[in-house]
C-alpha cells in the first residue's frame, strides 16, 4: 500500500478517537468494541471512497450525534424502563413550557431561588421522618423543629449539605445525588401539600406541638401525676351540679381544656362562641361526646364524683351560710375524684372575668 | 420539503430500508449507504446507517462476518437473518398502511 493510504488510515483512527469521545457515558468495554467496529467501517469507507470519505467525516461531533440516532443510543446505554421514559416524557413536556420566550424573566429569576429549595428539600425528609417515627422515638419533634435541639440542627445541617451537594451534582455524575436530589423533593411536595392543605383540626395539633416540643402530650392540662384533664365539672357545697360556669386561674386566663382534650382523648366537645364570634373555651362543663363500641358519636356521662361534706356546716347548708364564706363555698371538683381532696390549683378563687357571660350564646 | 424533515421522516423507517437491502443481499456498511444512494434516499447519512446496523445486529435481527478484500482492508459483512426477515414482513406491512392513511388523507392536487 502505497504512503497515501496509511495517511488515510491515521486520519480514520484519529477521526473515530474523535467520535469517541462523544461516547464517554458508555460503558468502557462496549465503547471499545464500538470504536473498534467504527475504525474497521470507516477504513472500508475510506478505501471504497476516499472522495466521500472526506465528505463525511466533517465534524466528529455530528457524526457521534448521528450515529447515536441511529444506534438508538440516548443519553445512556441502558434503555429507560417504563417509569423512566414516563419521567423523561414529563420533563420534555416541562422543558417545552419552560423554553417558551416568555418565560424568560423568569429563567433569570428562578437561579436565585435555587439555595431556599435546597434548604427547603433538607428539612421536609426531617419533618417527614419526624411525624413518622412520632411516639416511637422520643428524639423525633426536634427533626421537625430543629431549633430546639443539638440534635435537631445537626440533622439539618447534614440535610443542607446533602442537598446542595446534590444541587450542584455534574450533569453526568451518579444516580445517588440525584436520587438524593429527588427524594428531597417529594418530601418537600409532601409537606408543602400538607401545610397548605390539612384542616385547621390538624394545624392546631401542630401549633400545640411545636408549642412544647418536649412534653409527652403538650399543651394538655395535667394532673401532677401525669392524667389529662378533659373537662371541668363544677358543684357547689350542696353538691349541686353548676352548669354554664366560666373558669379563670389566679391571673385571670381563661382554663381551657376542650381543642387539646379533643385531640388527645377521641372526645369531641360543642363549641360554644360569644357574640363576637370567637371560641369560648373555659365554660364549664364542656358538652362533650365520645365514641361507642361502633365508632358512634354519643354524649359524655357526668362522672359520679362524692362531694366532700365541709367540717362545721350543716347538711344540706342553707344558702346564706355560704355567701358568708366565700372561700370556701365554690370548689372545682374534677372528674373521676376518689376521695376528698382540697380545691385543685385550677379553682376560681377571684374571678376576673376577661368575657362577660352575658355575651355567650350557645353553639 | 428538505433538510430536517426529510431526515426525520427518514429516520423512522432507515430500519427497514436497511433490512429491504439486506434482503437482496449480504453487503458491507458503505455499500449499504451506497445502495441506499442509489435507490433515491440521498440524504441518508452514513453514521445513520451505521448506527442502525449496529441496533439491528444488537437487537438479533442481522448476523455478521468478516471477508477479506483483494485490496484494501477486511470487510465486515452483514446478513440478514430470520428474526430480520420477520421485522422486515412486519414493518412493510406497517409501511403500507401507514403510506395508504396518508394517501387518503391528502388533498388530491397535492397527492398527485
Amino acid at each position: 500500500m502505497s504512503s497515501a493510504t496509511m495517511t488515510i488510515d491515521d486520519r480514520v483512527a484519529e477521526f473515530a478517537a474523535a467520535v469517541g469521545e462523544h461516547f464517554a457515558d458508555l460503558p468502557e468495554a462496549e465503547r471499545d468494541e464500538l470504536l473498534a467496529d467504527l475504525e474497521q467501517h470507516l477504513k472500508e469507507l475510506a478505501a471504497d471512497a476516499p472522495d466521500a470519505f472526506e465528505a463525511e467525516m466533517g465534524d466528529p461531533a455530528a457524526y457521534a450525534a448521528e450515529l447515536r440516532a441511529g444506534a438508538g443510543l440516548d443519553q445512556h446505554v441502558d434503555q429507560p424502563g417504563r417509569i423512566g421514559r414516563w419521567g423523561i416524557a414529563a420533563r420534555d413536556r416541562v422543558r417545552s413550557v419552560l423554553d417558551h420566550p416568555r418565560m424568560e424573566p423568569v429563567h433569570e429569576f428562578v437561579p436565585m431561588l435555587r439555595p431556599a429549595w435546597w434548604i427547603v428539600r433538607a428539612w421536609a425528609p426531617l419533618v417527614v421522618l419526624g411525624m413518622l417515627t412520632e411516639g416511637a422515638w422520643n428524639w423525633s419533634r426536634h427533626l421537625i423543629i430543629p431549633g430546639r435541639h443539638l440534635l435537631g440542627l445537626l440533622a439539618l445541617a447534614v440535610a443542607i449539605g446533602l442537598s446542595a451537594r446534590a444541587g450542584l451534582r455534574g450533569e453526568d455524575e451518579g444516580r445517588i445525588w440525584r436520587a438524593v436530589a429527588v427524594i428531597g423533593g417529594i418530601a418537600a411536595v409532601i409537606v408543602l401539600w400538607s401545610a397548605l392543605f390539612v384542616s385547621p383540626r390538624e394545624t392546631v395539633f401542630v401549633e400545640t406541638f411545636m408549642a412544647d416540643p418536649f412534653g409527652e402530650q403538650p399543651g394538655l392540662l395535667t394532673h401532677p401525676d401525669g392524667e389529662g384533664i378533659t373537662n371541668l365539672y363544677v358543684y357547689d357545697a350542696n353538691g349541686e351540679l353548676l352548669r354554664d360556669v366560666f373558669v379563670y386561674d389566679g391571673a385571670g386566663r381563661a382554663v381551657e381544656v376542650g381543642a387539646y382534650a379533643d385531640e388527645w382523648y377521641g372526645i369531641e366537645s360543642d363549641v360554644r362562641i360569644d357574640a363576637d364570634g370567637r371560641v369560648v373555651g373555659n365554660l364549664y362543663p364542656l358538652t362533650q361526646y365520645v365514641r361507642d363500641g361502633e365508632g358512634a358519636l354519643v354524649l359524655r356521662d357526668v362522672p359520679e364524683v362524692s362531694i366532700p361534706r365541709l367540717s362545721g356546716t350543716e347538711q344540706p347548708a342553707p344558702p346564706p351560710d355560704i355567701a358568708e364564706e366565700p372561700a370556701t363555698t365554690t370548689s372545682v371538683v374534677e372528674e373521676r375524684v376518689e376521695e376528698p381532696s382540697p380545691p385543685s390549683s385550677v379553682a376560681v378563687e377571684v374571678p376576673q372575668p376577661t368575657r362577660p357571660p352575658g355575651q355567650v350564646i350557645p353553639d | 420539503m428538505r433538510g430536517v424533515e426529510t431526515s426525520q421522516l427518514l429516520k423512522g423507517v432507515l430500519d427497514l430500508a436497511v433490512l429491504a437491502v439486506l434482503h437482496d443481499d449480504d453487503a458491507y456498511g458503505y455499500a449499504i449507504v451506497r445502495r441506499l444512494r442509489e435507490a433515491g434516499i440521498e440524504d441518508v447519512g452514513d453514521a445513520s446507517v451505521y448506527g442502525t446496523l449496529r441496533r439491528l445486529f444488537q437487537a438479533g435481527c442481522l448476523a455478521s462476518y468478516v471477508k477479506p478484500s483483494d485490496e484494501g482492508p477486511n470487510r465486515k459483512y452483514y446478513a440478514i437473518n430470520d428474526t430480520g426477515r420477520d421485522q422486515l414482513a412486519i414493518g412493510a406491512k406497517e409501511w403500507r398502511t401507514f403510506v395508504n392513511n396518508i394517501d387518503h388523507l391528502l388533498p388530491e392536487e397535492v397527492a398527485a
